[in-house]
């Protein structure tokens, strides 16, 4: 995909719009990174030149001057390298937070798709959720990669000034210890299929049984010892994976060191003869300084690139990512919508699967009341999906006003279309914000709506009425709403923001009897001027709609008011009858 | 005390699970700690032998031994570098195992009380802010390395400081003099106050920048989760335009979040800043010391070599030796919040299996109240429950009808009032044994992300042809069929070769479950709720067969599940204010009839 010179191109661009003084900062970082080691390492040799001055006074004056240098030098490591690693975790959350707002912007059915969370959760995997790894770690690495290759030059240069084949040698031997270890990353690499998925799998579950909500039926099932052999599989595969690759990076370093003894003993033997034929003490103990740092520079050297390949990978499935799921933005509005509703020959399937709408035909006029009913997974929730735009048909549109639904701006479909669905999100709001779905409300309007959706009691009640943290995700003191009153409260916001289209998916589901019957009293009031659909499987709700649509395969197969159907004698008026038979009188099951 | 405390509960809880990790730990610092040592002694041998004798042949010698220690070194410390990783990942895996293998077993009441999933949100935090228990032992590994250096430094710069008479200037004669060895110590002993004060202030700001902002960091985390893949709540936001309202707040908190790690950072910046300083002073020191010797020529060049390596391994093993200790502390405190949960208690259970049957269950007066909660769910409820009764628990929301399922499978105690079990309270009886008298589906039951024939038998073994049989009894035959694995299908909705089922289909499966296990005593709590009427008619008059031997309670809000009960009890506001047989009750006129009503009116011609 990208080159890594691209990559750390556009992240030095970004460093520039985030914080001008960083790039300098770094810079300077990686100056004082070789510096002060320097400075470190030619101590002892530094200490002979000055004995070798011929006064005391000239010998402190000289280690003044290196003091003055070594405290300069690690007081402003200190204070750069503190600067740095802060606003590098800045910058990585900048990508972070771009990230995230791609996911928010995301198509539905995208998201829904567990290929493409798989996908996404690979792509902040080694790019932004952690210091080490991507944008950030790459800078890092980048870092010391830098500050090795200097040391590095500068002391093959401090050696070539005196014997170039000595330096040519020592070059050489780096180069051999780079590719050595190289070769077991890439063990790592390749084979990082065959254990990050059950590593995934292992953190899901932690995740999934340290919740309450599993508690009850593992106990009661005792499912404790099943659960626990699952998890244990897992780590065993996984820890075991460890091994292998820990094995790998052994048998390099047991390679490297043999490469070590090499290069070291023929240095050793040149500067043992080089001694012998009358070299300076204080070169030759520089230079066995240089030849013990100079592992370590070499080593620094490439784990840090290949620390920076493994990074680059990581910011490269983030781009990818980014740029796959770029979402267009919708522009349209409508200026007077009315709510007319038509399928126009949709067809539609998930991913991999059957189609549920072959060239789907229905309208709907503007206020009409219509009940969709049919069993379950004939489809009727993702007609409203489909309705919504969460989903796009992959042929035929569905139009809203004669206009593409995925076309309408975001704002306009929310002002247009108040849906309810099965599953209730709730918020770590408030109540208000909850049910405004923005951080402005009018209070009224919330009041209005809680009590249409038989809510207002329960909330007066509470002490800080609409104001109330909804779940203690955030807050400690904040309240968890019933099944049932959570319910109301998905009424409430549908109700709230009074779109032409009005769509209840089962919203008496667990309410009880007075509830559920509370709710049909009120509906004839919500739905006036509104187009509505309602989907239930409490048939007797139904009768007050204009039409009720049976959906059976991807199919409207029968459509008219309850009595009409109940004369056609057909699936309708079957399933009504399964229904009331219990309601019945004279009923004897 | 109380951080040396949780340091001890750290690494005994280190030790049980992996008894070999802290010590190849202490070996790995030993031997890392003694190899630069050993090579810079023989370096300093090597050094005088070139220079001070001229002799080549013991050059050779030592440069020899020199690299052969330097390799053996090399590949010893590989392996321990090897097997201390790998013990380290055992170690991470197996104390999250510990853990999950606790919350298992915790008493349920603990699991639904928030204080105890905050320990275990503190010591997760702790975990992936700070690095998990192999950065503990990291930081173990350099103490023990960097309290080795130390001491062997120390040896040698005391063998420098030996008194000696020489003639020379006066600088000479302090450079020699008996007082050197207290001065060294004075100055040692203001070098280690001075690091343990800069200590001590970074480890308060540290705390500070933890506590200054707890609530902008659960915000964030929160904000953070809902807008990276939970996609529940993703629909909301779509339909309802929240992405702006979310993308401002993230953006807020990031702000907020990151101004005040900048905040800190400079602050650490200076402390840092300031123990380098200390540190090199104190290295300059010792350079004019042994300087003016050298010059003086009362120590050899090798000797130069070895006081100078070992002054600079001094400084910067001191303040890695005081930092190890900081950051092992702050590490055992994340791990005390671990501790705390893992001591949480557990249920009695024994593995016993007493084999029960059930003759009858009374409730004596029972009342119930939440932890935490002053308002009591129930109120003096007495019922008696006899074997092969079917009974139905009705009526309106939060009436208390779940919350008396919980006590009678022994999930909560009453509060006050008692049951039992054939005459003798619960509590007599083992609670596994007790537990296995039960088939249950919760309103919020749930189903795993394994395979199917598992998820139905609770296990691995799976009696297959039983299985299909619960499912055709639950009407999901067809609907397994269809899959391509069978039953071997997964269930996980993460897995891309996994199936999503729907709600309905779940439900079923829940029910398939319960039917599988065959218990004499089958709760159903809402068991249809998300069914349409032809699988509720189905479920029903199945259940009704099966349970027919059986003893059943039904909660339900489809009031036409009642019809079949032989008992019905009405609850309102943690009361049972009605029972008796479906006619009974509807004759009476009272809260039971108004329910029926309200459903019944629907369906009349």
């Amino acid at each position: 995909m990208y080159s890594i010179a691209y990559n750390l191109k556009a992240i030095f661009q970004r460093i520039h719009t985030f914080d001008a003084k960083l790039l300098v900062t770094l810079l300077l970082e990686v100056v004082l990174s070789v510096l002060f080691p320097l400075l470190v390492n030619v101590f002892p040799a530094f200490l002979l030149w000055c004995a070798a001055q011929s006064s005391y006074a000239q010998a402190f004056t000289m280690l003044g001057v290196y003091a003055l240098a070594l405290l300069l030098c690690s007081y402003g490591s200190s204070r750069l390298s503190e600067y740095n690693a802060a606003r590098l975790i800045g910058l990585r959350f900048t990508y972070s937070l771009d990230m995230m707002e791609q996911v928010l912007h995301m198509a539905y059915s995208d998201l829904e798709n567990p290929k493409i969370r798989d996908e996404q959760a690979q792509a902040v995997m080694y790019s932004v959720n952690a210091n080490e790894y991507g944008f950030e770690g790459i800078i890092r690495e980048g870092k010391t990669a830098l500050s090795s290759l200097c040391g590095l030059l500068a002391y093959i240069l401090i050696i070539a000034k005196d014997d170039l084949l000595f330096s040519v040698l020592f070059a050489l031997v780096a180069l051999l210890q780079m590719c050595m270890y190289r070769r077991a990353r890439t063990y790592e690499q390749t084979h990082k299929q065959d254990w990050i998925k059950e590593a995934r799998l292992f953190s899901r579950l932690q995740f999934l049984f340290t919740k309450p909500d599993p508690a009850k039926d593992i106990r009661l099932y005792q499912l404790q010892d099943w659960i626990m052999g699952k998890v244990t599989r897992l780590s065993a595969h996984c820890i075991k994976w460890n091994q292998k690759v820990q094995k790998r990076y052994f048998y390099a370093q047991i390679k490297e060191a043999f490469v070590l003894l090499l290069r070291d003993g023929i240095a050793y033997l040149w500067l043992i003869d080089q001694a012998m034929k009358g070299m300076a003490m204080d070169t030759f103990v520089l230079y066995v300084s240089l030849v013990a740092s100079l592992s370590t520079w070499t080593k620094a050297l490439v784990k840090s690139l290949n620390h920076m390949q493994m990074d680059h990978r990581g910011i490269n499935d983030y781009r990818q990512f980014m740029e796959k799921y770029q979402q267009k933005d919708a522009t349209l509005s409508l200026s007077d919508p009315i709510g007319k509703i038509e399928f126009d020959h949709v067809s539609f399937r998930y991913e991999g699967g059957d189609w549920i709408f072959e060239d789907f035909c229905l309208t709907i006029h503007a206020k009409e009341k219509v009940a969709l009913v049919g069993i379950n997974g004939a489809g009727k929730s993702t007609l409203m999906k489909l309705l919504c735009g969460l989903y796009v048909p992959q042929r035929g549109r569905v139009l809203i006003d004669g206009v593409e639904v995925t076309k309408l701006s975001a704002k306009q479909r929310s002002d247009l279309i108040s849906i309810v669905f099965q599953d209730a999100a709730v918020f770590a709001l408030s109540l208000a914000q909850n049910v405004s779905c923005d951080d402005e409300y009018e209070e009224k309007a919330v009041w209005e709506a809680l009590k249409q959706a038989g809510l207002a009691e329960a909330i007066h009640a509470l002490p800080n009425g609409i104001h109330t943290p909804l779940t203690n995700l955030i807050e400690e003191n904040g309240v968890h709403l019933s099944g049932g009153e959570t319910q109301k409260l998905m009424l409430a916001r549908a109700l709230y923001h009074d779109g032409k289209i009005l769509i209840l998916d089962e919203p008496s589901a667990a309410l009880d009897a007075l509830a559920e019957a509370a709710l049909y009293e009120q509906y004839a009031a919500m739905c006036t001027d509104k187009t509505s659909i309602f989907i239930s499987h409490r048939l007797a709700s139904t009768k007050f709609c204009d039409a009720i649509l049976y959906l059976e395969k991807g199919k409207i197969i029968e459509r008219g008011t309850h009595t009409e159907l109940l004369a056609q004698q057909g699936r309708y008026a079957e399933l009504y009858e399964v229904q009331a038979q219990y309601y019945r009188k004279e009923q004897t099951v | 005390m109380k951080k040396s405390r949780a340091f001890m509960e750290t690494c005994r809880m280190i030790h049980r699970v992996s008894p070999s990790c802290i010590p190849l730990t202490l070996l790995n610092g030993i031997l890392n700690a003694i190899a630069p040592f050993a090579s810079l002694l023989l370096s300093s041998f090597l050094l005088d032998a070139l220079f001070l004798e001229k002799n080549e042949q013991k050059a050779l010698v030592l440069a020899g031994s020199l690299l052969l220690l330097s390799f053996i070194m090399m590949v010893l410390l590989a392996y321990l570098e090897k097997q201390t990783t790998t013990m380290k990942t055992r170690l991470q895996y197996e104390i999250e195992e510990t853990i999950l293998k606790h919350t298992l077993d915790l008493r349920y009441e603990l699991l639904e009380d928030p204080a105890t999933l905050d320990h275990l949100q503190q010591a997760r935090e702790g975990q992936n802010g700070s690095g998990g228990i192999e950065w503990f032992l990291h930081y173990m590994q350099e103490f023990i390395k960097s309290s080795a250096v130390i001491i062997q430094s120390l040896v040698i710069l005391v063998m420098m400081l030996k008194k000696q008479s020489v003639v020379g200037n006066a600088l000479i004669q302090f450079a020699h003099s008996a007082y050197l060895p207290v001065v060294f110590i004075v100055l040692f002993a203001v070098v280690l106050l001075c690091n343990i004060a800069l200590m001590k202030r970074k480890n308060e700001e540290l705390t500070h920048q933890f506590y200054d902002n707890v609530a902008g960091n659960r915000r964030f985390a929160y904000y953070s989760q809902i807008c990276s893949s939970d996609y529940q709540v993703g629909k909301d936001i779509r339909l309802y335009h929240m992405e702006g309202m979310l993308s401002r707040r993230i953006r807020k908190e990031a702000d907020q979040l990151m101004n005040l790690f900048y905040h800190y950072a400079k602050r650490f910046g200076v402390i840092g800043g300031l123990e380098q300083l200390v540190a090199q002073s104190m290295n300059l020191f010792f350079a004019g010391v042994v300087l003016v010797r050298f010059m003086a020529k009362t120590i050899t060049y090798g000797e130069l070599m070895r006081y100078s390596g070992a002054i600079v391994q001094l400084s910067s093993a001191l303040r890695t030796w005081l930092s190890s200790i900081m950051s092992m502390q702050l590490r055992a405190r994340y791990f005390q919040a671990y501790a705390t949960y893992l001591h949480l208690p557990a249920q009695q259970a024994g593995k016993k299996q007493e084999s029960l049957v059930f003759t009858s269950l009374e409730l004596k007066d029972v009342s119930f109240c939440y932890p935490h909660q002053d308002q009591p769910v129930l109120k003096h409820v007495s019922m008696r429950i006899e074997r092969g009764d079917h009974l139905a628990f009705v009526g309106m929301n939060g009436a208390g009808k779940t919350t008396l399922i919980k006590l009678l499978l022994r999930l909560y105690e009453p509060s006050s009032g008692v049951i039992l079990l054939n005459g003798k309270p619960l509590q007599s009886y083992d609670l596994n044994a007790y537990w296995s008298l039960f088939s249950s589906v919760f309103q919020d039951f749930q189903l795993f992300p394994f395979p199917i024939k598992e998820n139905i038998a609770g296990g691995l073994q799976v009696d297959e042809e039983k299985a299909w049989e619960q499912l055709e009894r639950a009407g999901l035959k067809k609907r397994m069929r269809e899959l391509e694995k069978g039953l071997a299908t997964s269930l996980s909705k993460e897995e891309s070769e996994g199936v999503d089922l729907s709600g309905g289909e779940e439900q079923k499966l829940a029910i398939a479950r319960a039917l599988y296990y065959d218990r004499d005593f089958i709760v159903l709590d809402e068991p249809t709720a998300a069914l349409d009427p032809l699988s509720e008619y189905e479920i029903y008059h199945r259940l009704e067969m099966l349970a027919k031997d059986k003893t059943s309670i039904m909660i339900s809000h489809r009031m036409s599940s009642c019809r079949m009960a032989k008992h019905i009890y009405v609850f309102d506001q943690g009361e049972i204010v009605e029972s008796g047989t479906h006619a009974e009750l509807l004759e009476k006129m009272g809260l039971y009839h108004r329910l029926w009503h309200a459903q019944a009116h629907y369906y009349e011609a």
